[in-house]
């Protein structure tokens, strides 16, 4: 076997194995949050990229960040900001993927967007749509620290995690009702409000930055089997929770 | 996703409070409401420690539907709460529906209401109650009624922040009531979290305070969560906050 087949068939490996994870919490006491939040973590792997996230649209008016492989503020941003200009945006308004594989030579095309992913280290860009017949859902967002030219396999594949995203939210394939839909997606939306806020208040409590208030909550709801959401809602409530995951920041 | 749409529901509220010279109040979100998704019913209760779910306003017959799930404790408005997401009921005679609320949904049916819209006032972990939305015509809202009813469950949601939290912290407040695009941004929630903590209150209180010190300073709600998030700015127990 040479060297490129080998890759592919370790890769291949990988994302059965991604498919199979995302299967199964997709079962066993599912949660939305939870699963985005995998889901953004193995776009990272798979995808060959240095970032991704998840942005679901409001009914309301705005494209909103509900999952992220990484809570560095500065990428926060970066997915935030499309509510005004930027791929996503794009992504969601037309129904299609959204590629650019160099942000410096097409500045003008999102001229905010494209100065602050400039400064956040990111040089390429992509978004493809969650797409559930001829509804748009929101789009998973993808960054790349290198220019580069876009595979059509990743893109596939990357539009293949972006279904499985839309499964995960909308709970099931056969769903027919708009507004089963509408339940489904402003859950999700008050689920990561409510891990911001368990975040604020974990972060206070133990003076630490924000985006390791996440990862402990993060590594907490992990290790103990249970829900992201779960555990925010405890952090909320003063619960002893938050002086055992104070302490493993601590040690 | 239309946020001049949404714009134009907040400014009806707006409007309407203007004209009678008063701040916006649950009665007139219900009103508004009704008439704006043609509406026989519309009402609001609240999320109570002890009831679980308190009747606090109505328009038309809606009252009716509330003591009901007071009284046979279930209905779309409950699980709305409980569940933390909306609950929309198109036929509330179908079968899958009577099996749901085997007492609630055939008394509503005998009420006269055929269809029911429950939208919790949900802000993250702040959660302060319920809008319901019921029609005696069976049918679904469209995508566009049911994002106007997310936008008048967020006006219900703030009117009633506001009362909840002391009236020293609400005071700063501005009369006019809009939802920003800021609340979409993680910064915000984040930043209620840590104030709740510096000030030693609730979230909504902390909320409420953030959207107040905004206010009095002319600035977004944003900047001033970005302050609260990178440590520049802190709220301490009392009213007066130290930069």
């Amino acid at each position: 076997m040479n060297l490129e087949m080998k890759v592919k068939t370790v890769l291949n490996r990988r994302t059965a194995q991604t498919f199979v994870e995302l299967a199964d919490t997709l079962v066993v006491g599912f949660d939305v949050i939870d699963f985005l939040q995998t889901l953004a973590e193995r776009c990272v792997d798979l995808l060959d990229v240095d970032a991704a996230g998840i942005l679901l649209a409001d009914p309301r008016g705005s494209l909103t960040l509900v999952a992220a492989s990484t809570e560095q503020a500065r990428l926060l941003e970066l997915f935030q900001l499309q509510d005004e200009e930027g791929p996503c945006l794009d992504c969601y308004y037309s129904g299609q993927p959204v590629t650019c594989s160099d942000l410096a030579a097409h500045p003008q095309q999102w001229p905010r967007f494209a100065a602050e992913a400039h400064r956040a280290g990111f040089a390429a860009v992509q978004a493809f749509p969650l797409r559930l017949r001829d509804q748009v859902l929101g789009a998973m967002n993808l960054f790349s620290a290198t220019t580069k030219a876009a595979s059509l396999d990743h893109a596939s594949l990357a539009q293949a995690l972006a279904d499985v995203a839309t499964i995960g939210i909308t709970h099931e394939r056969t769903l027919r009702q708009h507004q089963l839909v509408t339940e489904q997606l402003q859950h999700a939306l008050n689920s990561r409000i409510v891990i911001e806020q368990a975040s604020g208040t974990l972060a206070e409590r133990g003076q630490i930055p924000i985006a390791e208030a996440f990862a402990l909550l993060r590594a907490y709801a992990r290790n103990h089997n249970q829900r992201l959401s779960a555990v925010a809602r405890q952090v909320i409530n003063q619960d002893a929770v938050v002086a055992e995951l104070l302490t493993s920041a601590s040690s | 996703m239309d946020r001049q749409r949404s714009a134009a529901v907040w400014a009806a509220i707006n409007d309407h409070a203007r004209a009678g010279g008063a701040p916006v109040s649950i009665e007139a979100v219900c009103l508004i409401c009704a008439r704006t998704l043609r509406a026989q019913g519309v009402s609001v209760a609240l999320s109570d420690r002890l009831m679980g779910y308190e009747p606090v306003c109505a328009s038309g017959g809606a009252y009716r539907l509330m003591d009901l799930q007071v009284t046979l404790g279930e209905g779309p408005g409950r699980d709305a709460l409980t569940g933390d997401r909306p609950v929309l009921v198109g036929d509330l005679a179908e079968d899958g529906t009577r099996r749901r609320w085997p007492m609630f949904a055939p008394a509503a049916v005998q009420a006269g209401v055929r269809a029911i819209f429950a939208f919790p006032l949900l802000l993250g972990a702040i959660s302060v109650g319920v809008l319901e939305i019921s029609r005696t015509e069976e049918g679904w809202l469209t995508p566009q009624q049911a994002a106007d009813a997310l936008v008048f469950a967020d006006a219900a949601l703030l009117v009633q922040v506001r009362q909840l939290a002391s009236p020293d912290a609400a005071a700063g407040e501005p009369k006019e009531l809009r939802w920003g695009t800021a609340e979409r941004w993680a910064q915000v929630h984040q930043a209620t979290g840590m104030v709740a903590i510096q000030s030693g209150t609730d979230l909504s209180a902390a909320f409420v305070r953030l959207r107040a010190h905004a206010f009095a300073d002319e600035r977004s709600l944003l900047e001033v969560a970005r302050d609260v998030v990178a440590r520049r700015l802190r709220f301490g127990p009392d009213r007066d906050e130290a930069d």
